[in-house]
């Protein structure tokens, strides 16, 4: 399923099922989370997401828009290469900083 | 003068009509006298110059109708607003009208062009003035324009973010002072003090609570270049440096924690060998105590160095975990005999509660018995003499909790969270007093989320303590 944890002041989501139709809900309840508390600055950790589909695209894009209103930002990590490759092409993958790990994609927020 | 030429044409085109007329009834009428048809010469010279006559007429009423047309548009325009609305095109073959045709085509698309381009300039600026709205909300920094009292004329959506306010309609013409200082815990805050009290530029920092965690800002006041309105004199912007803070202090932590969690043990060695290689006289018994606290102390280092590297590769995801089937009560048996020498040294009341049968676990064995050896001996480390320890285990459905309850200093709620970060330890001098490197639960969390599992911390300051380490099933 999708938990939410935090390192510092940037929320954590990770995922252990397909970011799909089926699941996006319970996702989106997860991301509404970290939205309220400030500026949101969230890492969805992809390494235990085995795929994407339009619904899990779109709402990657409405969570990154979100974000963008804000003044806060998304970034990705640890895509599996499917995940990758499906990101790569939709045209989305230049949309969001992709990093190989968790604590890459936490450091951005520092610098 | 344009009458005097009109009238001149129209009689010079009824004359020559009149003349072609008159022409062809002559003709006529001295052909038919040879034919002797007189009653149809008489009618065809009567019907003849009739014709004329009415042709001639139709013509000239048709002039007549265009000159009138053009005059009378003439008229209107010097008394209308809009030359173009009042101009309409004739609709004639004649020359002048065929002329007066073109100017008022010419005259319509100008008008047209012109509108046009208004109405591109308009959108154009209003698309521009749209752009920097955008370029404005999309700044990741929190911006407001304030007038001298700080009271905020304009916003982004940074800001209304960082103030948890949900819309811009809800800051303006408040005081942003009064807004950040709603949002810090304290209302003696160094840096608020110096955005109420220091006028002009400022550039301070906020803390909203003494933990970093909670929030800190870096807010910059500046005053807004030459050319502002009236009640737009200062500029805002208030940037989230949470996370660099933390960074920061982790750094600081690192260092602190590595300077003396290398440099004892190094301290110790390099004393303990000078005496060796220059003390001739030492005995062989002391040598031996003393070569084996060369050997802990380097032990010691070695341990360090080990965590800080597993931790440190835990988090960047480098380090895999070997899973093999594991006898959990077995497991246990080793982790609590490691710890013996110590549950002795601090005669702490050591019990444990273990089902009779527990499951077999799919993990990598060298990094759990860490992990639980880390909880154990911290629960062992940190509770006074004759103190109790409890290891309690429970399996349910999906989980086998490992529970290890102490009866040590704790740890405050405020700090509590912390617990698990690299390089934390707790403030308390009871803490600072024990020699810890901070990795330990830091890398019990890592071991937890490798398996799938989870760490908790429950504690309650001069109580005690209780970590529960959760493994899954499968």
């Amino acid at each position: 399923m999708y938990e939410l944890s935090k390192q510092g002041a940037v929320h954590i989501v990770s995922g252990r099922v397909p970011m799909a139709a089926e699941y996006v809900q319970m996702a989106l309840h997860v991301f509404d989370n970290c939205f309220g508390h400030g500026q949101p600055h969230i890492v969805l950790h992809m390494q235990g997401i085995p795929l994407l589909d339009s619904a899990g695209l779109e709402l990657l894009l409405d969570i990154r828009d979100r974000c963008l209103h804000s003044g806060g930002a998304m970034q990705l990590a640890s895509p599996n290469a499917l995940c990758r490759d499906i990101l790569r092409a939709t045209g989305l993958l230049d949309h969001f900083a992709v990093f190989d790990d968790v604590s890459s994609a936490v450091g951005s927020f520092a610098q | 003068m344009v009458m005097a030429s009109l009238t001149r044409r129209l009689i010079s085109h009824y004359l020559m009509y009149s003349l072609a007329g008159l022409l062809v009834c002559i003709s006529t009428a001295l052909t038919l006298t040879w034919r002797d048809a007189f009653m149809q010469s008489v009618a065809l010279a009567a019907i003849f110059p009739l014709s004329v006559l009415l042709l001639g007429t139709v013509l000239l009423g048709r002039a007549v109708r265009n000159s009138e047309s053009i005059e009378r548009q003439l008229r209107e325009i010097s008394t209308s607003a809009s030359v173009i609305e009042t101009l309409q095109p004739l609709v004639s073959g004649e020359v002048t009208a065929i002329g007066w045709n073109r100017l008022v085509e010419q005259l319509q698309e100008r008008r047209t062009l012109e509108m046009l381009e208004s109405r591109l300039t308009g959108s154009m600026n209003s698309l521009e003035s749209k752009r920097w709205e955008i370029l404005f909300d999309s700044l990741p920094d929190g911006i407001a324009v304030c007038d001298d009292h700080g009271v905020i004329a304009s916003v982004n959506n940074a800001l209304v973010a960082l103030l948890q306010a949900k819309t811009k309609d809800e800051i303006h013409g408040r005081s942003i002072v009064d807004l950040l200082a709603a949002s810090v815990a304290s209302d003696s805050d160094a840096g608020l003090k110096r955005l109420r009290t220091v006028p002009g530029p400022v550039i301070c920092e906020v803390c909203r609570t003494s933990n970093l965690m909670d929030g800190v800002w870096r807010v910059h006041r500046t005053c807004l270049l030459t050319g502002q309105s009236h009640g737009e004199s200062m500029l805002w912007i208030v940037r989230d440096v949470t996370q660099q803070k933390m960074a920061e202090e982790m750094r600081n932590q690192f260092v602190f924690t590595a300077t003396h969690e290398l440099r004892t043990p190094l301290a110790n060695i390099k004393a303990y060998a000078e005496t060796l290689a220059l003390d001739e006289t030492i005995d062989v018994e002391r040598q031996k105590g003393f070569f084996n606290i060369i050997n802990a102390e380097a032990t010691r280092l070695s341990r360090f160095v080990d965590e800080l590297l597993n931790v440190n590769q835990m988090e960047a995801g480098a380090i895999s975990i070997s899973r093999h089937d594991t006898n959990i009560a077995r497991l246990l048996e080793e982790v609590v005999e490691y710890q013996q020498p110590q549950i002795a040294q601090q005669q702490i009341i050591f019990t444990q509660t273990v089902p009779p049968k527990l499951p077999e676990l799919r993990i990598d064995k060298d990094k759990v018995a860490a992990a639980l050896a880390n909880i154990l001996g911290n629960a062992i480390k940190y509770t006074p003499l004759q103190g109790h320890v409890r290891l309690l285990v429970e399996v349910d459905s999906a989980f086998v909790h490992f529970h290890i309850e102490d009866t040590g200093i704790g740890i405050s709620q405020e700090e509590l969270p912390r617990l698990g970060q690299k390089f934390f330890r707790s403030n308390d001098s009871r803490v600072q007093a024990i020699t810890g490197s901070g990795l330990g639960l830091a890398f019990t969390r890592e071991v937890a989320k490798l398996h799938g599992g989870n760490m908790v911390v429950q504690s309650e300051l001069n109580k005690g303590s209780r970590v529960t380490l959760s493994l899954p099933l499968d």
